[in-house]
Order: structure tokens, then C-alpha cells, then sequence
């Protein structure tokens, strides 16, 4: 099994395997419910998210229809319903790289409050916002702040790299991690690292925005992570992966050889 | 010669409106106002060597209504649930 997209909803857990071909259905205690068996990779759900009642999925389905690409889905048949965002909108999506990148790496969906964020991978500095208003999905982009000019280099044979996608080989400077909704809908947070090449440090950058203005209100990085002895760590390696209702985030540190998944506040 | 140089004043006064109206302005590149976080550490999930064995990288962290959390790698036979 390799799980390509993952979400709760509605006591249920939605499993999307690329090897296995499979969508799965699971109770909260990890036994099978069902199990929609697909034909192909290319038409296997990459990410799932919910907001309130509507189940959305992203795929990039280069055989049948690479426009549909984040679309709300019947939460027990998996079927298309609403297509939200096509493809053809996403800026940049006629650059060969990022079209080539999207299905194994197509960046992440988060819903909260009323509000689906989703942000490519490969950051070119957009970050899409969907609301689902009168059974319509309504999208807008916001513009991050994209301190390079180009989001990603080719990579010549030999060279250190760090992602790849067949034969190509790329280091993406700028990649998005994960984007949420904060503060009961008046805030959306992103993250993401600016990396020029693989000898750099990592740091992980965040910059935050009004959803009232769809502006941008902050921009800086994590310098510092607190543990909850005392000890003081600079500029730690905190992935956001999840986040509860009250604000705090679920993050895999990687900050040491040891990896940990520490739930933090953000100050 | 006076008029040749309010020609050329007003020249530069064109290319200064220009270049404050599209340069200048810029789009997504005006950097917005300086912000770092400090993350503060509640609860740690595990512990170090046991989270190695057990979900090696996790690439989703769920939260269900009622807080509980669920963890899966990219590559796993089973969900782990903490």
C-alpha cells in the first residue's frame, strides 16, 4: 500500500493507494468498509480534505480529464460531483516541470471554517482559496510573497538534486509544505521552505494573511521552538502537518537524527 | 535652450511616474511586514525511538471530531492509531 491522500470525515477514514490502485473506506478503529478499485494510477484521488458537509478531492488525471482537478466528491461512492478548480487555472500550469511534478507531488489541501487553502507544491507564490457558497464553488487566489523569481532549477546529470519525477531532476528552491486556516476563519497561515540549493539549511517559512483583505499581513520564519523542559532550539526543521480547533499545530520535527511529532503553539 | 529643458524635465517627470506606477509598486514581490514565529512545545506525540519504529516518516497526521490522532506514513500495511 502506498498512501497517497488521506482524510477524516464523517468517522470515517478516506485512504487513496497509487500502488494498490484503491480507494479505501475505513472506520475510526481501522477496519475496511469499502474498497473502490481503480484501473489506473492516473485516476487515483492524490489528496483529499473536507469543509463542514462537502468531501473534495484533487487529482491530475492526465488519461481522462486533467481539468477536473480539485472537485467535490459523493463521500460514499467517490464519484466526481463539482469541479472547483480546474487545472488550466492554476497559474503556471503550462510550465512543462510543474505540470510533470503535480501528480507526485501536488502540494496540500486543508479545509477549516468555511474555506478550502490549497497550495502546488512547486510555489510560485499563488495559494487558491475555495468557498462553497449556495451549493457553487467560489475561488480566488491569493498572491504570497515569492521571494525568488522561479520556483525551481533543472538539474544536469551528476548534480545534487532534491526531488525528481522520471528522468527529470530538479531542485525546487521554493516549495509549499501546508497552508491552514487560523484564528476561526480570519487567518490563513502558509508554510513553505526557500532552498537555492541542497547544501543550504532548511528553514521553515511562514507568511500569514487576512482572509478579510486576502493580504498579506506577516512573513517571516519559525526561529525558535520551546520545548516543554525549557530548552531553547534556533531555527528548528517543524513540519506542519495537521491542526486542531484551538490553534495548535501537529508537527513532525525534524530538527534532530531522532524525528519527533510534537503538537506546538505559534506565537 | 529653456524650452528644450522643460522638455527634458517634463520627460523625466513622465519616466519617474512610470517607473513609481509599475516598477516600483511591483506585485506579489512588495515584501509584507516582518513576522517570526516562536513554536511552543505542549505535548510531544511518543517518544523518539519509538515513533522511528513505528511510523518511520509520517507523511499524514489526522485529527477525528473528537481529537484523536491518527498517523500514517507514505508506505505502511496498516494505520498506526495513537
Amino acid at each position: 500500500m502506498s498512501i497517497k491522500g488521506m482524510d477524516i470525515f464523517n468517522d470515517k477514514i478516506y485512504i487513496s493507494d497509487t500502488h494498490g490502485l484503491k480507494h479505501s473506506i475505513l472506520n475510526l478503529q481501522g477496519q475496511l468498509l469499502a474498497t473502490r478499485v481503480i484501473n489506473s494510477t492516473y485516476s487515483v484521488y492524490k489528496r483529499f480534505a473536507h469543509v463542514n458537509n462537502t468531501f473534495f478531492a484533487l487529482n491530475f488525471d492526465e488519461e481522462k480529464s486533467k481539468n477536473d482537478f480539485i472537485f467535490t466528491v459523493n463521500p460514499d461512492s467517490l464519484s466526481k460531483q463539482l469541479t472547483c478548480l480546474k487545472f488550466s487555472e492554476i497559474k503556471h500550469s503550462e510550465d512543462e516541470i510543474f505540470s510533470d511534478f503535480i501528480p507526485t507531488f501536488p502540494g496540500e489541501l486543508s479545509g477549516e471554517d468555511g474555506f478550502l487553502a490549497y497550495v502546488p507544491q512547486i510555489y510560485f507564490g499563488q495559494i487558491y482559496l475555495i468557498k462553497m457558497i449556495n451549493n457553487k464553488c467560489e475561488t480566488k487566489t491569493i498572491e504570497g510573497y515569492s521571494s525568488l523569481d522561479f520556483p525551481y532549477t533543472k538539474v544536469a546529470e551528476g548534480q545534487k538534486y532534491n526531488y525528481s519525477a522520471g528522468d527529470i531532476k530538479v531542485q525546487i528552491e521554493q516549495s509549499s509544505i501546508s497552508a491552514f486556516i487560523q484564528k476561526k476563519g480570519k487567518e490563513l497561515i502558509h508554510f513553505f521552505t526557500t532552498n537555492k540549493n541542497a547544501e543550504e539549511p532548511l528553514f521553515i517559512e511562514t507568511e500569514i494573511f487576512s482572509l478579510k483583505t486576502n493580504k498579506s499581513i506577516g512573513y517571516g520564519k519559525i526561529d525558535e521552538l520551546e520545548l516543554k523542559n525549557g530548552t531553547k532550539i534556533k531555527n528548528p526543521i517543524l513540519i506542519p502537518k495537521a491542526k486542531d480547533k484551538n490553534d495548535l499545530y501537529y508537527v513532525y520535527d525534524r530538527t534532530k537524527s531522532l524525528p519527533a511529532i510534537r503538537v506546538v503553539k505559534l506565537e | 535652450m529653456q524650452n528644450s529643458f522643460f522638455s527634458f524635465f517634463k520627460l523625466c517627470l513622465i519616466l519617474v511616474s512610470i517607473f513609481i506606477l509599475t516598477g516600483c509598486k511591483g506585485t506579489n514581490k512588495q515584501k509584507p511586514p516582518s513576522k517570526n514565529l516562536k513554536a511552543i512545545e505542549v505535548f510531544q506525540i511518543g517518544n523518539e525511538s519509538d515513533l522511528k519504529s513505528i511510523v518511520g516518516v509520517p507523511q499524514f497526521i489526522k485529527l477525528d471530531e473528537a481529537g484523536n490522532i491518527y498517523i500514517a506514513d507514505a508506505i505502511t500495511l496498516e494505520n498506526k492509531n495513537f
